[in-house]
């Protein structure tokens, strides 16, 4: 559905993007993580053909990214935080005005996503919340049922009131569509997301799905007869390693039961205990992060 | 989907497009109830009207543009099936519709409450909006494009604006001879710039529109602002050549000749008062330059029945030494009234600097002048009474005569619209003698493309001030034919002339002394 290849964007001296690549497929539920400024906006406009890339290649629908128009956008939702949308126009007239320019325009799919984010029809667009403004930037990309819909950081700013009716909304017409959305906030993903790509200083240190990725994290707790201490020699798929009293505890990034324990009855000494608990996408993101931070490969 | 973005545009600007069409109608209908022709308040308020609407007009459709504006990443047009032809194209109905659709009716209706045939008032309106749509409106538009909001906007109009009266300020001659744009071929100025300005504009909108290139638009709009410049800057000989190229008889002006004639004798200065080269030599000493009037009598021969001549413009070099010395000379002209060919003694003046004047003047030198020349041809005459006169003279308009207030010269102004006389000859006559006072002959711009982009509804007088014709002064110096007591009987001639020919001829003086072509006093 999405391919990219080598993109590259820069910003006068500064690279915002360097030289990724990645694929969503058809179907999936693509999680675009990343820390502030991480280029997970910039990916996003460079796919939608809002800005163009220095260098590289990306396809959305099988059509280069440079080349988007009117055609694909027919199929294509869009939801961003920094959306601007003409503020003197109504909710009612704007999704008015916008009905003509798809063909597969499902008014009464779009009256029952109106009724259930209770957008109000006749307020002007500038004088809505930033939540409800939200809701109204997702009212208006799924009545045409897009076969891809891109949410760039939709919730950013929401209350969790909105939060959860803005994700009921998107799970309830999801259906086969797929979903390229790039967030910070974890929690909103984990259970959504199918596939994770994660991003840092315009580069994706890994992508995979999120069954593997669950699959291979634990954070891991060791607890020993005495006094614990770094081991001596550390394996390089061990992140954020922290040693208090008898426990020594890390999160392991290529988690099997059997190496595991093999590995940490080489490295420490008088284990008593020890408890490999699988991770939230939260901690697993926190985790890389500081490791990306400090230079350490995953 | 043209016409429905322009709806949604519509239903979001109808209030500021209400109050930009209230501004451009209260100018037409002052102007329609006589206002332009006052003075005092009204006329300011007039005249601040007049630069209001193309402001409110700007700001409209540089507001309806930045509904959807071009730059930026966040405009929610960008992430719909939205072409972007289509979205061009709407803006440009909106300045098509919203803008220019109030100001061509409020002209139509102005032009005729004010009696103005319905077809020249229909063509007046229509091309007058035409131009200013492909002109104005168009630039508007892309400078808009360039601007995601009102400081940007204003901020570039500004920059534009300076950049204009600098261009202008440069641009412009010295004080003694009118800058080009104010002669009779300123009209190639005019449309070069128009051209420019259009051009410029379309490219901008494509690359915005097509391209969103505001960067590689902005070099462009640079480009275009130096094109202008240089559009305006033409030099003479260029503009002459275009102007020569669309003379409507090519050949009339063949039998005219310019030669020097020092058997006219010297010029003789008027008793009483100043001469117009005086007045210049006076401005040019405020200014720190002493120069000399020297008048060399010039023999123009060959004229055509009911004919006048022009000069539009004189390039003078004076040759001494081995050095060669540029200076201007003053604008003539001189008519010739019946049959036959005639020949007539000018003596147009040159501005020698004083410091030169007097290393050279006793020398003998070489003269050359170069002239650029129109020559026009009697097209109609027109009278009616010197006092309360009215008449509605084709190529003039409606004209009116009128006494001011200290009783000292008779008033005619024409309201023109439409085609228009290029020059005109007038004089009060006393019916009884045929006696004249001193006559007026001008000439004003040879085509009328400057009028088109102006409000035509502001009329486009014949002369800006009317034509002058002294009948008593005030110091008591001089006496005319025509004087209070005889203007009830007397009448005031109008005589309209149309450009046939432009042409160049030079003058060459192999040996004189200046010293000998200075004014002779005046006859007691």
């Amino acid at each position: 559905m999405i391919e990219v290849h080598d993109l590259w964007k820069k910003f006068g001296r500064h690279d915002a993007l360097r030289g990724f690549s990645f694929n969503v497929p058809e179907g999936s539920a693509y999680a675009l993580i990343g820390a502030n400024g991480a280029g997970k906006t910039t990916t996003i406009k460079a796919l939608m053909n809002i800005i163009e890339p220095t260098r590289g290649r990306a396809t959305v629908l099988g059509t280069d990214s440079r080349r988007i128009g009117p055609r694909e956008l027919c199929r294509i939702g869009y939801v961003s935080e920094n959306q601007d949308m003409p503020e003197r126009l109504t909710v009612s007239e704007y999704l008015a005005y916008l009905r003509p320019f798809y063909p597969d325009w499902d008014k009464s799919l779009e009256a029952s996503i109106q009724r259930q984010l209770r957008l109000p029809e006749d307020r002007r667009i500038g004088h809505l919340s930033h939540g409800m403004r939200m809701k109204m930037a997702l009212a208006c990309a799924l009545p045409f049922r897009p076969k891809l819909l891109i949410l760039d950081e939709p919730f950013s700013g929401l209350d969790p009131l909105v939060r959860d009716e803005f994700m009921e909304q998107l799970l309830l017409q999801a259906g086969e569509m797929t979903v390229l959305i790039s967030s910070h906030e974890l929690g909103e993903i984990d259970g959504v997301a199918t596939h994770v790509g994660f991003l840092d200083e315009g580069t994706l240190l890994f992508q995979e799905s999120m069954a593997d990725l669950s699959g291979r994290f634990r954070e891991v707790q060791v607890t020993t007869e005495r006094e614990a201490h770094y081991p001596n020699d550390l394996p390089s798929q061990w992140l954020d390693i922290k040693v208090s009293g008898k426990v020594l505890t890390f999160v392991d990034t290529q988690f099997s039961d059997d190496a595991l324990r093999s590995r940490i009855d080489v490295l420490v000494r008088d284990v008593k205990y020890i408890d490999a608990q699988p991770m939230p996408l939260r901690s697993i993101f926190v985790a890389l992060a500081r490791a990306a931070r400090n230079g350490v490969n995953s | 989907m043209i016409w429905h973005i322009f709806k949604k545009d519509l239903k979001i600007m109808w209030p500021f497009a209400l109050l930009v069409a209230a501004v451009h109608w209260i100018v037409p209908l002052l102007a329609t109830i006589g206002f332009t022709g006052g003075r005092g308040k009204v006329q300011n308020i007039l005249g601040v009207l007049v630069l209001a609407g193309p402001l409110a007009s700007g700001l409209l459709v540089a507001a309806a543009v930045q509904l959807d504006a071009v730059p930026g990443v966040r405009q929610d047009w960008l992430v719909r099936p939205i072409r972007r032809r289509d979205l061009m194209l709407a803006k440009i109905l909106f300045a098509a519709l919203a803008v220019q659709l109030p100001i061509l009716a409020a002209n139509l209706t102005a032009l005729l409450i004010s009696g103005v045939p319905l077809r020249l008032s229909m063509v007046s309106a229509v091309e007058h909006s035409i131009m200013q749509m492909l002109v104005i409106n168009i630039s508007f538009i892309a400078l808009a494009s360039l601007t995601r909001n009102f400081l940007e906007f204003l901020t570039g109009g500004v920059a534009l604006g300076v950049f204009a009266a600098v261009a202008d300020l440069l641009g412009r001659d010295t004080l003694s001879v009118e800058p080009i744009y104010q002669s009779g071929p300123g009209w190639v100025l005019y449309l070069s710039a128009y051209i420019v300005m259009a051009a410029g504009a379309l490219l901008v909108l494509s690359l915005q529109y097509f391209s969103r290139r505001t960067v590689a638009s902005g070099i462009v709009s640079t480009g275009v602002a130096v094109g202008f410049f240089l559009a305006w800057s033409m030099p003479w000989n260029f503009v002459f050549a275009i102007q020569r190229s669309v003379s409507s008889d090519p050949a009339s002006s063949r039998v005219i000749a310019v030669n020097f004639a020092p058997d006219a004798g010297k010029f003789q200065r008027p008793a009483g008062g100043l001469t117009p080269e005086d007045a210049v030599a006076v401005l040019r000493r405020g200014q720190g330059e002493v120069t000399v009037p020297i008048y060399l009598p010039v023999r123009v021969s060959g004229l055509p029945p009911d004919s006048a001549i022009q000069m539009d413009h004189a390039a003078v070099r004076i040759m001494d030494e081995g050095r060669v010395y540029r200076l201007e000379q003053q604008p003539w002209n001189t008519r010739h009234e019946g049959a036959g060919n005639e020949s007539n003694t000018v003596y147009p003046s040159i501005a020698v600097p004083e410091a030169l004047f007097e290393r050279i003047k006793g020398r003998r030198t070489r003269v050359e002048v170069d002239y650029w020349l129109t020559l026009a041809e009697l097209s109609s005459s027109h009278m009616f009474p010197a006092i309360g006169g009215e008449a509605q003279i084709p190529n003039a308009g409606r004209c009116l005569t009128n006494v001011n207030e200290q009783q000292t010269n008779v008033g005619i102004r024409c309201t023109a619209f439409g085609p228009r006389a290029v020059c005109f000859h007038s004089f009060l006559e006393n019916t009884a003698t045929g006696q004249r006072n001193p006559e007026r002959f001008a000439c004003r711009m040879y085509g009328s493309v400057a009028g088109f982009v102006r409000n035509p509804v502001i009329p486009d007088y014949l002369l800006p001030d009317g034509v002058v014709l002294p009948f008593r002064d005030p110091a008591g110096l001089a006496h005319f034919p025509v004087d209070g007591s005889a203007l009830r009987e007397a009448r005031a001639v109008l005589q309209l002339y149309q450009a046939q020919d432009h042409f160049t001829r030079t003058l060459v003086i192999p040996d004189v002394r200046l010293e000998d072509w200075e004014a002779a006093a005046p006859k007691s």
